[in-house]
Formats: C-alpha cells, sequence, structure tokens
C-alpha cells in the first residue's frame, strides 16, 4: 500500500509540472507507463504495429488533454482508459472492413465458443517463446471484446474492480461477472494444454 | 481421463456455476463450505479449480513485451506535429476576422444579379454628385435643419416689409396688368 501510494504521489507531482507545459516530466510519465500500455494494446489487437501506433496516440492524446486530468483517478487508471476507448474505436474500424469481405461475426458476452485462432506468424507472438503463452495469446484474442477488456485489466494489468469500473462505466457486478465469464472461458479454451501440465 | 460415475455427488453443474467465485474468493463461507465439500468428492470439479487457478497463473505472468526501439523519437515527432498544428491554429484565429470578411464576400457573389444592382448603385451615386448645382452634403445639410431654413425665409420677408412696407411684387404686377389693360381699352 505504501508503495502504492509513492507511485502516486509521485504521478501527481508528475502530472503537475506535466500540466505546467514540463516536457521532460511528460516524458518520464511515458516511460513509466509505455510497457504497460502497449502490452495491453497489443493483447487488445494482436498487431504489434498496430499496438505501437495506439501506444503513441494513446501518450499523444494524454498529452492534449493533461489539463483535464482530475487527480481523484489515477494516472494508471487514466491511461487505460485512454488506451480502451482507443482499441474499441480500432475494433470497430477493423469489423467494418471485415464486413465488406467476410460476413460479420457475433460480437457478445456468450458467444465465447469460437475456436482459438493461429496467431503463430506474430512475430511478437513467437517472441513469448513458450507453447502455454502462444495458446493463451491466442485464446486472449478470441473472447468477445468485452471479456477480453476486463481480463486484461483485472488479471493482466492487476488493477481492481472498482477501477476497471470507472474506466469502462460498468456497475461493479458486471464487471465481477465478466471476469468470472472470461476466466470461465479461457480455461474452457487452454483445457486441453493444461491437462498435460497438470 | 476422468470417469463421471465414479463422481458420487451429482452436484457438478452448480458447482461449475460456482467454481470462478470460489476461486476468487467471493462465495459465501456457507457457499465455500458446501462447495469444498463437493470438491473432495469430486475429480472433475476438482480439476477444473485447479485449470482455473493455472489459467489465472498465466494471465498474471504473461510475457511483457516492450515497445520498439525508436518508440520515443516517434512521440516526439508526433508530439511536436500535434504542437505545430495548434500554433497554426492559433494564427490561424487571429486571421479569423479576414478569413470572415472574405467568406463573406464569398457567399454574397452567390446571390445572382446582387454585384450588377450594387455597381448601377454606386454608379447613380457617383452621376449625382457630378451633376452641377447639386451638392449633397448642402441639400443633406438643409434637409436635417429645417428650422434653419425657416428662419432664413422669414428673415428676408421681414427685410424686404422694412425696406417698402406697402410693397407687394404681386399687387403691382397686377397694377402693372391693369394699367396696360386701361390703356388698351382707352384706344379706340
Amino acid at each position: 500500500m505504501v508503495a502504492v501510494g509513492n507511485i502516486m504521489h509521485a504521478d501527481f507531482a508528475l502530472v503537475q509540472r506535466a500540466k505546467a507545459q514540463d516536457r521532460a516530466a511528460f516524458n518520464e510519465i511515458v516511460l513509466r507507463y509505455k510497457s504497460k500500455v502497449y502490452n495491453y494494446i497489443f493483447r487488445q489487437v494482436g498487431s504489434a504495429s498496430d499496438a505501437e501506433d495506439l501506444t503513441q496516440e494513446t501518450f499523444v492524446r494524454a498529452y492534449l488533454s493533461i489539463n483535464s486530468f482530475q487527480s481523484r483517478a489515477s494516472l494508471n487508471t487514466w491511461l487505460f482508459r485512454i488506451a480502451t476507448n482507443l482499441c474499441i474505436d480500432q475494433g470497430r474500424k477493423n469489423q467494418r472492413t471485415r464486413s465488406f469481405l467476410a460476413p460479420p461475426v457475433r460480437e457478445d458476452e456468450d458467444s465465447v465458443d469460437q475456436d482459438i485462432p493461429d496467431s503463430s506468424f506474430d512475430p511478437q507472438i513467437l517472441a513469448l517463446n513458450s507453447e502455454l503463452g502462444v495458446k493463451l495469446e491466442a485464446a486472449l484474442r478470441s473472447l468477445p471484446e468485452k471479456l477480453r477488456t476486463v481480463i486484461l485489466l483485472y488479471d493482466v494489468e492487476g488493477l481492481s474492480y472498482d477501477e476497471i469500473s470507472g474506466i469502462l462505466d460498468c456497475p461493479l457486478g458486471t464487471i465481477k461477472s465478466r471476469i468470472f465469464n472470461a476466466r470461465s472461458a479461457l480455461r474452457e479454451k487452454l483445457a486441453p494444454y493444461l491437462q498435460s501440465v497438470v | 481421463m476422468i470417469n463421471r460415475k465414479n463422481i458420487p455427488n451429482d452436484n457438478c453443474d452448480m458447482a461449475d456455476a460456482l467454481l470462478p467465485q470460489f476461486v476468487a474468493g467471493e462465495l459465501s463461507a456457507r457457499q465455500t463450505w458446501q462447495l469444498e465439500k463437493h470438491l473432495t468428492s469430486c475429480r472433475d470439479c476438482s480439476l477444473k479449480v485447479e485449470q482455473l487457478r493455472q489459467t489465472i497463473g498465466l494471465l498474471q505472468n504473461c510475457t511483457k513485451l516492450d515497445t520498439s526501439d525508436d518508440f520515443m523519437a516517434k512521440l516526439h515527432a508526433r508530439i511536436d506535429a500535434v504542437d505545430a498544428s495548434a500554433e497554426d491554429f492559433k494564427s490561424s484565429e487571429q486571421r479569423t476576422s479576414f478569413r470572415d470578411i472574405f467568406k463573406r464576400i464569398g457567399s454574397v457573389r452567390r446571390v445572382p444579379g446582387l454585384p450588377i444592382g450594387v455597381a448601377l448603385g454606386v454608379a447613380a451615386v457617383l452621376m449625382i454628385s457630378l451633376i452641377p448645382g447639386i451638392r449633397p452634403s448642402q441639400s443633406a445639410a438643409n434637409a436635417y435643419q429645417p428650422d434653419a431654413h425657416t428662419s432664413t425665409v422669414v428673415e428676408a420677408q421681414l427685410a424686404q416689409t422694412a425696406a417698402d412696407p406697402l410693397g407687394d411684387a404681386a399687387a403691382d404686377q397686377l397694377v402693372v396688368h391693369q394699367d396696360s389693360s386701361t390703356l388698351d381699352n382707352s384706344n379706340p
């Protein structure tokens, strides 16, 4: 708790300096959070180049709207909120592009029984250097966007229910329910690979 | 493989629905106790719990990827571009008044026949101002000072009356006409 408090205090000081047009302070913010934001976005969009582009866009938007940032929320949460909105926009764009080429795919919370796509061609996925890791990444990509978002924020990025509820503007109960559904869905997808490990 | 026939307790469907909450520690004490009791006798559900825990462990220990080496350089370039465009926007805001004027002129130009009307109006004003004897400024002054004009006329009449108290130009003319007619009548 003390460490978290220290981080928030340091973030607050950086934000205050960044609001006063201190580019060095903003650079420090970027250096602190770029990996977290990039990992989150990469697992949302599944492409290294798109993830890098959207991560940059996240920080450009943060730079432009740093003055509107209220210190009530944590910087971490605020950046993930920007990143989530960008990922949702990107998903819609991709869906529109796909709809010209293929019939629409149903994307709701219940439709979790899709096959795991083969993502092994992606160099970043290959860099994970673990068969189980590759299967996990592919399973995450196959989840509906709403389930993927909560599971990434909660289990991968370690945000709390409250923080996720604030990011997504969803009730706490909905967030919990989505997390449980996402975990169950992932367990089912990974079961054939997990059994050999158990 | 797990043989379902070996499972003495047949509450697997109910247990399956509660497993994620159980793993997250979100069940009540009573539900936790009931589920744990079921798990001791059900290998299938126990395996699911183990798989769930493994899945969560995998998620929490996901490989951390990093951005490319030139990430910061590219970001700086983008932010510089944004700053530059913001500066352009500010300076363009200062030029807005001129731009608005040009826009208005542009929108006026779209009204058919209006330029011809404006040109004719300007030409008419110029022609009126060039006609000798007509001084728009003077006539305008008179138009706006009716009392001064009236007083000038009254003063002139008073001066004439003072000079010739019995004088009446119209009467004089009448007398002249009468005299001439008398003369004419006197002639045989």
